[in-house]
């Protein structure tokens, strides 16, 4: 390259080679001048444009017309039936064979312009270039790399201006070259000797490269470059990975990539820039990596002198990756947009082939993508991505289900159930999705019956590992059923399916902590408390830092009269899940009834604290945007995050969770109507969050008014108010507020406004009862205590009431069963529902 | 063996002079025998026990040191003492492995914090591809993507903020272990073979640990006798899980193990790497993970069949991906590919709205070019017969009142080939008129252009600024070769929303009702327009000159003594979905 070290090399070479390339290039426009301009130079543009056919006629007139010219035509007529060859048969390992036969006559042609004759007319050098083509063509490398040996490629070194054929000629050429020396794999020599090769054979395909692209750049309309180009060009950065230097190998894509682009080179784009990513993320990681260099300087500086180099992308404030995450993700979002542009929509059976190659194509960059993006919980990023592929996706299980997924991870469930259901569609074997779908419809959707058609249609399907898991989900579906069918009887019926369910689970998989949890918790639900003991301690043993195991534990504790120690299993489990707000929960309720109010006030406090860190952010930032709440999805919270979700946990013991649900749908509706009539306004962010906040000011109220503080508890239930007026917790605290102040009337008015809202409130229609019978209407307090007792027949209170009102009532046989009833069920209830427990899925 | 190997090398260390630390980390590199020695007795504690205790003092150590090389002996073992730690969590004997719970405290903390005690984070900008970049041109890529991509611009990514923290519990020992994988996957080009090969033997263990396969009973369970349930119980079952305890597991931990996993893969480790895909991939579907799902169908799917190629396929798996040799060319013209769509600068098939305010004019004539890239809509490049569209556009045109078109995609075509057609002769005209006049009154469509020209002559003068505003939307929609129609939308953003809004709905279709629709439409926008009175006229956009006059010119008339100002606006709007079409015409003057 450098002028006067290369003179001095050999001076006398130079300039012989140089004549002889000057005397070549010149030929065309000398001959021109010379005779039959004309021709040749529409014979030129035929070969520019790769109009093999008609080069070959004009080579054939020329030929009759000036017989001077006998070596220029058979050269041209060679040449044109090389190429028309190879047009059809790309040199490819399975066409060797039949190329030995197709091209003997273009072989003939061009050897005989090789010789004396040719080297006047200076056309030996494209001749042996060409035979050397040919040969590669054959499979013969040998004799390929003996005809370059003879052309002397290597020694052009000078860069002058070339027409397109010539750049064409002379990039395959140093293409065919690189893999001729490649195929013929040295073995046995020197390790130096090895080294010298790999050195030139990688100069040779750098120099492909670059005057490849070059051409590449002058040819608007040219679509395809050629196998041999293209082979070349892809195996340049490979070969340079087997030697070790991945560097380099990463500097070579980076040089190919960095060329403009044609229309020739958009599929090679795609491929080169995926490769270069996948070797990102393959083979580089953090601390290796050399971000690339923005060749804008390099290039102004070097741009005179060299001619044979592509054009290089260069604006001002173009986008310079620092690391390798970000160059990874620039060339998959390049890949991306190219994949996408050729994917192919046509569904007739024509397009097939190309269909699932375009397909195949995109779809080899969306899981680098997912591999690239899941890390750093790009889900939105990711999830446009599919969407956006589904267009041409038809029927494409793998993308659906990616889609689906990604819908999960972003924690948008309706719209995921919809995509798992046309997933489940197109791979109706796939168990997963079923208990996906079923998962979804429990935990967030409150789809309690087509959660249990889910698991219920995977139980069917599944034989092999997932089956416990179906079993469990069935389960969960009817436990949940369970809980929401009013009629006694068929409710048992539920139970006892639920029971069998879990059982069985329990049988299929007895190393799951979750099978046994659940056991537990249905023999809890039944007021089967050695059972369910025995179930817990099973869990527990199977894992011991289940936060939801330890929460039933402590309530079964309870229920067998051992507060204390159910003190000591919460406090204990607190420690190992600082933030977990349901376990906080129970402690404050615990310490209330054990050691006062004051440690309950301590509790709370830290409740306060955690809502704080964790959730307070989440109010503010969501109006911003809607990914900064996505984040926190995976911070430690998720056992609290269920805190809102499933358990609008009830202070007071006897809410039933699964009706919870319609009240706040009922709430939901409410304060619609409110907000559009009143000043109303909804806090911003998301609504658990608030949700979290008024369960802990309630509780902080239900902790003064037992510490006799009705004015704080007041200003408790004011707090809550202000987050939502609407709740029936609300409105229930409210009432009960009332009653510790004796104003019967007001409670009364209050514990009315909470069974509205939520009729199957059997607390709320507990205290209703008792207010009308303190405010001596014993027949409505019959009423509305028969009405809780049929939705919670486990709770003493009720009973006990009841047994009241029925004294009252002089009914005195109703009254002591009914204060029986309620000594019996007094040992074995705990102190704050089993209902507030039932969500947990891992 | 082993013993021997490590217990020399914790005296070497122990007895070594401060200046010669350098030296000896720049040995231990290299020092394969070594690592495998720690290796050894790190996967078999039992035997080794009270190694282990002095193992972990002197990887502490090296971590501490500011020698890179110690800090990376250190961090190979990072699995190996994750899986030594939860696993002993599981089983309830952390109290023996207190010294490797410290060790793993201490390596988090050191990362978490730098050294002036401030936290430290990894994060990167998001490539977008609207900008430039030494890769790619805006030009080249479809305007769909980039639009895409500007929401996203440029915003840092991290790697979830960190916090030092100061006892390991059950809440954030997972958090802390996906962060010390995150550390180790930094480093993973840097990290020896073997280390890689126990990484994912260790990954397999971690989440296949405690699990059978496909769920054959092997303990003799309570659950077959359900009325000795409570005589069996505890003790006796509990002695049979002991052998496997679960270990829980988190997604963020289990993708950062998938990351290092899928780099040994293609370093040589592939099978290992397979299987412990695979396990994970059982894990997070037996968990339900979504997030560790997504990545490992990726893995599978991109091991199974597709151009990435498998780790056998040379370096790194990558290998040649030729293009297919198929003869691109013939058969690119019918097939259909996104890029076969192109997003036009206004559509073809549009209702037709006519908003004749001035002053809406003036106030919206700069939202013009937004307004258009709002429309925008895509559409199928056709081809069409011109003289079947002549037939077409005949019988449309005279079919008198009011119309609107929903004609089916191909004949919609032709009609507009029609207008094209027509266009063209138009334009001629047009130019003449510009040269004639100093302000060139071209409003929308050239049909009813006559009588534009008529109402506006008159209040030439005044109504000069605003007009002008629309001749240049006119001729941008000109130049943009696709503006059969001529036309100047000239109308708040809100009325165009409201107008798809309605035709989104699917409750007009105003080939049914059609007058009774456009006048709903007009109320709107005549509320829209803020009190501008409004006259709304329904009539055909593509009605001949004749037909136009009787549908379209007497309402303006009729006003057009007090009027001041006037244009014509007509707003299109085109609903890709159904090629539902929808005629609307308002004019109105302040």
């Amino acid at each position: 390259m450098n002028p006067p070290s290369f003179a001095g090399l050999c001076k006398q070479f130079v300039n012989q080679t140089w004549s002889k390339i000057c005397k070549f290039f010149d030929f065309f426009g000398m001959a021109a001048k010379a005779r039959a301009g004309k021709l040749e130079s529409t014979i030129e543009q035929c070969r520019n444009e790769g109009k093999w056919q008609k080069s070959i006629e004009l080579a054939e007139e020329l030929r009759q017309s000036s017989p001077n010219h006998e070596a220029l035509s058979s050269f041209l007529i060679g040449e044109g039936k090389l190429e028309s060859f190879l047009e059809t048969n790309p040199p490819i390992e399975s066409n060797f064979s039949r190329a030995k036969t197709g091209l003997a006559d273009s072989k003939r042609l061009l050897t005989s312009v090789c010789g004396d004759e040719g080297r006047k007319a200076g056309l030996a050098l494209d001749s042996h270039l060409l035979l050397a083509k040919l040969y590669y063509a054959c499979g013969d490398f040998d004799n390929s790399l003996d005809h370059f040996k003879l052309s002397e490629i290597d020694n052009l070194k000078h860069e002058i201006v070339l027409s397109s054929r010539t750049l064409r000629i002379l990039a395959e050429s140093y293409a065919a070259k690189g893999l001729c020396l490649e195929a013929k794999n040295p073995k046995g020599t020197s390790k130096f000797k090895t080294a010298e090769l790999e050195g030139e054979m990688v100069a040779c395909f750098e120099r492909a490269a670059d005057i490849g692209l070059l051409y590449l750049q002058g040819q608007e309309n040219t679509t395809n470059m050629g196998a041999i180009l293209e082979t070349a060009l892809q195996r340049s950065p490979i070969v340079l990975i087997k030697t070790g230097n991945l560097q380099g190998a990463i500097e070579r894509y980076r040089s190919m990539l960095t060329a403009v682009e044609t229309k020739a080179t958009t599929n090679l784009r795609l491929t080169l820039a995926r490769q270069l990513a996948e070797v990102l993320l393959r083979g580089v990681s953090g601390t290796v990596y050399t971000p690339p260099t923005n060749n804008n300087r390099l290039n102004s500086s070097n741009q005179t002198k060299k001619l044979w180099m592509p054009r290089r992308y260069s604006t001002r404030n173009q986008f310079t990756p620092k690391n390798q995450h970000e160059e990874t993700l620039l060339l998959l979002l390049i890949a991306e947009a190219l994949a996408n542009r050729d994917a192919v929509l046509s569904q007739s059976p024509e397009f097939r082939v190309a269909r699932v190659h375009a397909l195949g194509n995109a779809t080899a960059v969306y899981d680098l993508l997912t591999l690239a993006t899941v890390r750093w919980n790009q889900m939105p990023f990711l999830h446009d991505t599919f969407e956006k592929a589904l267009k041409f996706a038809f029927n494409e299980q793998h993308v659906w289900r990616q889609y689906a997924l990604s819908l999960i991870s972003l924690a948008r469930h309706a719209q995921a159930l919809n995509a798992l259901k046309e997933s489940s569609k197109l791979s109706p074997g796939d168990t997963i999705q079923l208990l996906m779908s079923a998962k979804l419809c429990y935990e967030h959707l409150g789809l309690v019956h087509e959660g249990l058609q889910f698991s219920s249609e995977a139980l069917r399907k599944e034989t092999k590992g997932m089956r416990s898991r179906a079993q469990l989900y069935v389960g969960i579906g009817l436990q949940k059923i369970a809980e929401t069918t009013s009629l006694k009887s068929e409710s048992d019926n539920y139970k006892k399916q639920a029971l069998d369910a879990f059982e069985k689970a329990v049988q299929l998989d007895q190393n799951d902590h979750l099978n046994e949890y659940y056991l537990a918790l249905q023999h809890a639900l039944n007021y089967n408390i050695s059972e369910a003991m025995m179930h817990i301690k099973m869990a527990l043993t199977l894992r011991a830092e289940h936060p939801h195991s330890l929460h039933l534990f402590a309530l079964l504790l309870t229920a067998n009269h051992r507060p204390n120690e159910a003190l000591t299993i919460i406090e204990d489990a607190l420690d190992e899940f600082p933030d977990n707000l349901n376990l906080m929960h129970a402690r404050a309720y615990l310490e209330l009834n054990l050691k006062g109010a004051e440690s309950s006030l301590n509790t709370l406090q830290k409740m306060i604290m955690v809502w704080k860190e964790l959730y307070e952010s989440q109010t503010q930032t969501m109006n911003g945007s809607g990914y900064d709440t996505h984040d926190d999805r995976h911070s430690e919270t998720k056992s609290i995050v269920q805190f809102q979700s499933s358990q609008i946990s009830d202070k007071d013991s006897n809410s039933v969770h699964p009706a919870s649900l319609a009240a706040s749908r009922v709430e939901h509706a409410l304060s619609e109507a409110a907000s559009s009539l009143s000043s109303f306004c909804p806090r911003p962010g998301p609504p658990n969050a608030w949700t979290i906040q008024l369960q802990i000011w309630l509780l902080l109220a239900d902790v003064y008014l037992a510490s006799d503080l009705p004015m704080e508890a007041e200003h408790c239930v004011q707090e809550a108010t202000l987050i939502n007026p609407l709740s029936h917790y609300v409105m229930y605290m409210r009432g009960k507020l009332h009653v510790h102040l004796s104003q019967w009337l007001e409670a009364k008015q209050c514990f009315l406004n909470a069974v509205s809202a939520n009729p199957r409130h059997p607390e709320g229609l507990r205290a209703l009862g008792e207010a009308h019978y303190l405010l001596g209407e014993p027949r409505l307090a019959e009423k509305y205590l028969k009405d809780a007792a049929k939705l919670d027949p486990g709770c003493p209170n009720i009973w006990f009431t009841l047994g009241k009102v029925m004294e009252s009532l002089e009914d005195f046989t109703a009254s002591s069963d009914c204060m029986s009833t309620a000594i019996q069920l007094e040992p074995s209830f705990p102190v704050l529902s089993f209902n507030s427990l039932n969500s947990a899925f891992d | 063996m082993a013993d021997a190997i490590v217990s020399d090398w914790l005296a070497e260390y122990n007895s070594l002079e401060p200046q010669e630390i350098r030296t000896f980390a720049a040995l231990h590199a290299e020092n394969h025998e070594l690592s495998t020695a720690i290796q050894t007795i790190l996967n078999d504690k039992t035997k080794h026990s009270e190694l282990l205790h002095p193992i972990c003092i002197q990887l502490y150590n090296f971590y501490r040191s500011n020698e890179n090389e110690l800090k990376l002996f250190t961090l190979q073992f990072i699995p190996n003492l994750i899986y030594l730690y939860l696993n002993a969590v599981a089983i309830g004997e952390k109290q023996n492995l207190r010294c490797v719970e410290t060790l793993i405290l201490c390596a988090y903390n050191i990362e978490v914090c730098s050294d002036k005690g401030m936290l430290k984070s990894v994060s990167y900008r998001m490539p977008v591809l609207a900008q430039t970049s030494i890769y790619h041109e805006e030009k080249n890529l479809h305007p769909s993507d980039l639009k895409r991509w500007e929401e996203n611009s440029n915003k840092e990514i991290s790697w979830k903020i960190m916090k030092p923290v100061y006892k390991i519990t059950a809440q954030n020992r997972l958090t802390v272990m996906a962060a010390l994988m995150f550390i180790f996957n930094q480093q993973l080009s840097l990290i020896q073979k073997s280390s890689l090969y126990h990484l994912c033997k260790i990954s397999s263990k971690l989440v296949t640990q405690g699990f059978v396969k496909h769920g054959h009973s092997y303990r003799a369970s309570y659950g077959n006798d359900p009325s000795n349930q409570s005589a069996t119980s505890t003790p006796n079952s509990s002695s049979v899980i002991k052998q496997n305890p679960r270990i829980p597991m988190s997604q963020q931990f289990l993708v950062e193990l998938l990351h290092a996993i899928y780099f040994a893969m293609f370093n040589e480790i592939a099978s290992v790497a397979i299987q412990a895909v695979d396990d994970i991939h059982n894990r997070a579907c037996y968990e339900l993970y979504s997030d560790v799902i997504l990545v490992t169908n990726a893995i599978k799917n991109s091991l199974q069949a597709n151009p990435s190629g498998q780790p056998s396929d040379g370096p790194m798996g990558i290998s040649v991906a030729l293009t297919p040799a198929t003869n691109v060319v013939t058969m690119s013209k019918s097939m259909i590919t996104n890029a076969s769509f192109r997003t036009k600068k206004l559509p073809d098939d549009i209702p037709i709205q006519i908003d004749a305010s001035a002053s809406h004019a003036h106030t919206h004539a700069g939202g013009n070019s937004q307004q258009n890239q709002l429309l925008g809509s895509i559409n199928e490049e056709q081809e069409s017969d011109a003289n079947a569209a002549k037939v077409q556009s005949g019988k449309s045109g005279k079919d008198g009142t009011t119309k609107s078109h929903k004609a089916p995609f191909g004949g919609l075509k032709k009609l507009i080939d029609r207008e094209k057609d027509k266009d063209k002769d138009k334009d001629k005209e047009k130019e003449k008129e510009k040269e004639k006049k100093e302000s060139v009154l071209k409003v929308g469509l050239n049909e009813t252009k006559e009588n534009v020209k008529k109402l506006m002559g008159k209040d030439k003068q005044s109504s000069k600024a605003s007009l002008h505003t629309n001749i240049e939307v006119d001729s941008q929609l000109h130049s943009s070769n696709n503006g059969d129609l001529k036309i100047s939308t000239n109308s708040p953003n809100a009325i165009i929303k409201r107008a798809s809004e309605i035709s989104n709905d699917g409750g007009v279709d105003l080939n049914e009702k059609p007058l009774l629709d456009v006048l709903h439409m007009g109320k709107i926008d005549s509320a829209v327009s803020n009190g501008s009175h409004g006259i709304i006229s329904p009539f055909d956009t593509y009605n001949d000159d004749s037909d136009s006059d009787g549908a379209f010119v007497d309402p303006p008339h009729q006003q057009l003594s007090s009027s001041s100002s006037a244009s014509v606006n007509i707003l299109m709007e085109n609903n890709a979905n159904n090629n539902k079409m929808m005629g609307n015409v308002q004019v109105s003057q302040v």
